[in-house]
């Protein structure tokens, strides 16, 4: 790699000792990131102002301005950087602050090897995007809207039978951004991107149920969709589909010999495949209506409208997200590929055949998820044209 | 402006007027009864005499009539008054217990079976009620110790997350200057087996190993590792050194969290270790001075008590510090902690550059469960308790020193000597 497009690296702590030990070991990789550091976070933000960087990571207590608003500068003023949280306190309070506002969260002391998997990792995300707009996009969104009713199911299995995993576990998969999301916060427990939970049930043992429910009630990492947004788009359909998809994967990932690791994961992508469409959902409602609509009308794929109309598919856009949320790499690479299987690098990979495979019998099955739906989009989606 | 803590000495005080009260009763009961058996009869007495000397009867008849009647109706006379007597006793003793006066115990001084039984009676209520306000005091005694305890928990607790950070922290670099180390240490080693082979090899061949040593070299950066590898070492001995003054004031505050009597103890030294497990609660609104005599003796006391004192009040200090300085942004405050010897007594000092007590409050700030702080930052226990280990188990004195937007000073005083009081003269002021 050429050193013009080595990655921006800025790390922020108040103690010099912690940003020379980290001088230190990124030291290795110098041909690849190029290592900033800053003693404060006006510091930060002045050389943010001077040249944009890839990805900051900030200690969270710092005298003046702490962590918390920090990166919610950073992601007013530079959405496009990643950001990571590196905490040194065992407290609840600012883990539940960053939430929403950190794409990781990482405890001190962080080993050297976990800290840089988890930089690479997550910078992976811009190789399916292609440009910094839609960088910015993607790294800016903080959460996904939920379907009003899972969103209820989901606090009042919270707060009613919190013992009950297996419970939660089966309502958090019933919605896609919902099982996101989750997904994202036990990333952080895991702290290990070989280690993150491949599927919801693993996350929300991670997680706990007690955790789950102070994210839900104290930070806002879950939202309800609102009713307007809801009506412009088949969201329950889009659920089912997902489900059903889900279903099948692990089914053929069992059947073609996958290890117990490939079968989860192929679940969770199977699960995950369409989440770019909620990212366009929530962030474009009219806009994505209307692409949607005239996807229908024109009877040309969905992501060949996208790409005509944004320049990127949701498959990428989704791809990219689940990157900057933890998900394992395997995953994301199902969920950006799974129109074009052909055009995935690497070695051929059992969980995108999977998924590609299950898209394909749940269409002929008669669900209209991925293609046209015709039924309930076309009507809304042209009363508001 | 100064106040004192006078939890325990209020309480004597109290006891002691308990006391005092009583007999003052007692004294005035027993006027009373001289008054009426005494009076009547003199009187009677005189007017018999009076009579006498008077008439002047006949001889040798009236004298010994006379003394018979005067001891004739001063035996009716004490009959008769006896009863009255008794229950005007009675009365003022359930008087006095109505009001709160407990007698040792009653004493009717008479052989009538039924004054004897309610005599019995009144003493057998007066000892259970001094069996049951026993047993209420000792479960009291328990509760304060429990309650102590549970604010040392709750005052180690509310630091456990700071003293985490405090850890981790150095921990985190230390780690990392490591594994820099070990990458390094590898890459130095293996420059060195290549300069070696120089020794080997013949001299026709010497360009192509200094070739390959100088490909090594910038493959490792070595002017990169010649400047970092010292300060990452220094650095890393700096971190240990830091968690391990850490784990040793852990190691003190845990070690006497059981104490029950008291050991000679080095103040200075339970200073230091309360300064380094509050050190992230001030650090970042404070610059924290401590000003200790070397040439402090010994003082005898419980330590874990003191040294829970003294985290309340630097926890304390740093709060009120905070609230004038807020974030730290703009310039910290200032603590400054002094020990020295004075009079006899062990004299400790916190002072604070906060904003000073509001004198509204200054009379309740040693009271339980009285707290200005806002969102859960205290439960109004820590003052309380300060107090009382201090003026209650030490026999000491806790006294502040405020003045508004200047700041606080509290001082501790111990005796040196066990048992000796604190001299009373000499309760704050210091400013």
């Amino acid at each position: 790699m050429s050193l013009s497009a080595r990655h921006r690296v800025l790390f922020v702590d108040d103690d010099p000792s912690v940003l020379a030990g980290a001088r230190r070991v990124m030291h290795d990789l110098r041909q690849q990131w190029e290592f900033l550091s800053a003693a404060s976070g006006q510091e930060a933000l002045s050389l943010l102002e001077q040249a944009p960087c890839d990805l900051i990571i900030t200690d969270m207590q710092m005298p003046g301005m702490d962590g918390v608003e920090l990166l919610s500068q950073v992601l007013s003023r530079f959405p496009s950087t990643v950001r990571f949280a590196l905490s040194g306190y065992a407290d609840r309070a600012i883990l539940l602050k960053s939430v929403g506002l950190s794409h990781q969260f990482l405890a001190k002391p962080c080993p050297a090897e976990s800290l840089k998997r988890a930089i690479s990792h997550t910078l992976q995300f811009k190789k399916y995007l292609p440009g910094t707009h839609e960088q910015a996009m993607v790294s800016a969104t903080e959460t996904l809207p939920v379907l009003p009713d899972t969103f209820r199911a989901f606090q009042k299995a919270l707060r009613v039978s919190r013992a009950d995993v297996e419970g939660v576990a089966t309502v958090v998969a019933s919605d896609v951004c919902l099982a996101a999301k989750v997904l994202h916060l036990a990333s952080w427990a895991s702290l290990d991107f070989r280690e993150s939970a491949r599927n919801i049930r693993q996350a929300v043992g991670v997680l706990g149920t007690e955790l789950l429910h102070s994210v839900l009630f104290s930070a806002h990492a879950f939202r309800a969709m609102d009713a307007d947004t809801a009506s412009l788009f088949p969201v329950s359909n889009w659920n089912q589909h997902a489900t059903a998809v889900a279903a099948l994967s692990v089914q053929i990932a069992r059947e073609g010999g996958a290890s117990a690791e490939g079968v989860q994961e192929a679940g969770t992508a199977g699960l995950l495949h369409d989440i770019g469409r909620r990212i366009l959902m929530g962030g474009y409602p009219a806009t994505y209506a209307g692409i949607c609509a005239a996807s229908c009308a024109d009877e040309t794929s969905i992501t060949q409208t996208e790409s005509e109309v944004l320049g990127v598919t949701h498959a990428e856009l989704g791809a990219a997200l689940m990157v900057l949320w933890g998900v394992p790499s395997h995953v994301a690479d199902a969920v950006a590929f799974h129109h074009e299987p052909e055009r995935c690098p690497g070695e051929d990979s059992i969980v995108l055949r999977a998924v590609c495979e299950a898209e394909r019998l749940v269409a002929e099955e008669g669900d209209a998820g991925e293609g046209c739906t015709r039924a309930e989009v076309c009507v809304p989606a042209g009363g508001v044209s | 402006m100064q106040g004192a803590s006078s939890s325990g000495g209020e309480k004597k005080r109290a006891e002691g007027q308990l006391s005092i009260s009583s007999v003052g009763v007692r004294l005035h009961f027993d006027i009373a009864l001289v008054l009426i058996t005494i009076i009547p009869l003199l009187v009677f007495i005189f007017l018999v005499m009076g009579g006498y000397v008077t008439f002047k009867p006949g001889r040798g008849v009236y004298e010994p009539v006379a003394v018979l009647l005067i001891a004739l109706v001063g035996l009716g006379y004490a009959l008769l008054m006896r009863y009255p007597i008794t229950m005007m006793k009675l009365r003022r003793y359930v008087e006095d217990m109505a009001a709160g006066v407990f007698p040792e115990s009653v004493h009717l001084e008479q052989e009538e079976t039924d004054l004897r039984s309610i005599e019995a009676g009144m003493n057998r209520i007066l000892e259970r009620l001094k069996a049951k306000v026993d047993a209420m005091a000792m479960e009291q005694a328990k509760l304060e110790k429990q309650l102590c305890k549970a604010q040392k928990l709750e005052s180690i607790g509310a630091l456990a997350s700071g003293i985490a950070h405090e850890i981790n922290t150095p921990i985190q670099f230390v780690g990392d200057n490591t594994r820099f180390l070990s990458d390094a240490c590898a890459g130095l080693l293996k420059l060195l087996e290549i300069q070696r082979r120089l020794n080997a090899v013949a001299p026709s061949e010497y360009g192509s190993v200094l070739a390959e040593i100088q490909k090594v070299e910038s493959e490792i950066d070595l002017p990169f590792l010649e400047a970092e590898i010292p300060t990452a070492i220094s650095q890393s001995l700096d971190g240990l050194s830091h968690v391990a003054e850490i784990s040793r004031a852990l190691k003190d505050f845990a070690r006497v969290v059981s104490d029950d009597e008291m050991k000679a103890t080095d103040l200075n030294r339970a200073i230091q270790s309360s300064v380094t497990l509050t050190r992230n609660e001030w650090k970042y609104v404070a610059e924290l001075t401590c000003d200790l005599d070397p040439a402090l003796p010994l003082v005898p006391c419980f330590a874990g008590d003191i040294k829970q004192v003294l985290i309340n009040l630097i926890v304390n200090a740093a709060h009120a510090v905070g609230e004038v300085v807020g974030d730290g942004s703009r310039g910290k405050g200032q603590i400054a902690i002094r020990a020295r010897c004075e009079a006899g007594a062990a004299v400790v000092s916190i002072r604070d550059s906060g904003p000073g007590i509001p004198e509204a409050v200054r009379n309740r700030i040693f009271e339980p469960f009285f707290t200005t702080k806002k969102g859960g930052k205290g439960s109004g226990q820590g003052l309380a308790i300060a107090s009382s280990l201090i003026v209650g188990r030490h026999g000491g004195q806790l006294s502040f020193d405020t003045e508004l937007g200047k700041g606080t000073e509290f001082t501790i005083r111990l005796p040196i000597r066990s048992g000796a009081p604190v001299c009373c003269d000499a309760g704050g002021g210091v400013r």
